[in-house]
């Protein structure tokens, strides 16, 4: 599923920055990504101007340890799980109570709701939180079952299912 | 209904309003390179600048209680909330001084960058 950018221009501008991590190429790639983060960490919660930051945040540690990507295929979700990890971060400084690492426990106590008053808000609000942060991934997000899958570590197999369940548990609810 | 093709819709139009424009990005971008690079303002030294430029305007102590109001507004000046100040702090000017007036201060507190 393609959100902003296709996965053919995203493999291009990581080849290149990873061929040569220069100021330049890391622009095009800031711009390809930085959208989708933003998006990621609106549609959790966050205020525009803690997305910025965090956005940046996460472009910068990109920069500094793109030699740690083991698999480019994996890029995405190794990218978003960064982004996660600054939201945890950012969380916890915010002094929320953090007992778990599970992103999904922490997002219970942000205060704005991204999707209040829209259909996506009403069908989401009738999920568990770990439901709902699959559906997010999936369809605001847009990552693949493939990415989802490598990004919450748990086979593709039950992404695919639970995904199906969950739409058939959607429909069930509002018949 | 379609539940593949109704959460497709729905987060594609969420996506859509919700998006950054692209001069929020190359805003953002030139932001990240000055953390990179090392360089940017202090949010001391960007306010130092804007007070200059409002001086001319509206007075000493007229541009330091306009700063001081935006600054509440906005929780604080940083970098964090720098675009939010200067965006109040536009609307205050053109409030007191006329709408080209807050422009201007709105122009040149964005073009900062702030470290």
């Amino acid at each position: 599923m393609s959100v902003t950018l296709t996965a053919e221009q995203l493999e291009v501008a990581l080849e290149s920055f990873v061929a040569c991590p220069d100021e330049e190429r890391f622009a095009v790639l800031f711009r390809l990504l930085a959208p989708q983060l933003l998006v990621y960490f609106r549609a959790r919660g966050c205020e525009a101007g803690v997305a910025e930051d965090l956005t940046q945040e996460v472009m910068l540690t990109l920069f500094r340890k793109v030699d740690g990507l083991r698999d480019r295929d994996l890029f995405r979700p190794w990218l978003f799980r960064i982004a996660k990890n600054a939201l945890l971060q950012h969380l916890r400084k915010q002094g929320q109570r953090v007992e778990t690492v599970a992103l999904v426990d922490r997002l219970e106590g942000v205060a704005w709701n991204p999707f209040a008053g829209l259909a996506l808000g009403e069908w989401l609000a009738c999920l568990s939180e770990a439901d709902r942060e699959l559906l997010l991934l999936r369809y605001v997000d847009g990552f693949t079952h493939h990415e989802i899958a490598a990004l919450l570590e748990m086979p593709m197999g039950t992404v695919q299912w639970r995904v199906f369940q969950l739409k058939k548990r959607l429909a069930e609810h509002f018949r | 209904m379609n539940w593949e093709m109704a959460l497709q819709q729905e987060g594609a139009r969420w996506r859509a309003a919700s998006s950054a424009g692209a001069q929020d990005v190359e805003r953002l971008l030139r932001g990240t390179m000055a953390r990179l690079g090392g360089s940017g303002l202090q949010a001391e030294e960007a306010l130092a600048l804007l007070g200059h430029l409002l001086e001319p305007l509206c007075g000493r102590s007229g541009a330091a209680s306009a700063m001081a109001t935006a600054a509440r507004q906005c929780g604080g000046v940083s970098r964090r909330t720098w675009p939010r100040f200067v965006t109040s702090l536009s609307e205050l000017i053109g409030s007191f001084c006329g709408l080209a007036a807050g422009q201007l201060v709105g122009q040149a507190g964005h073009s900062l960058e702030v470290a």
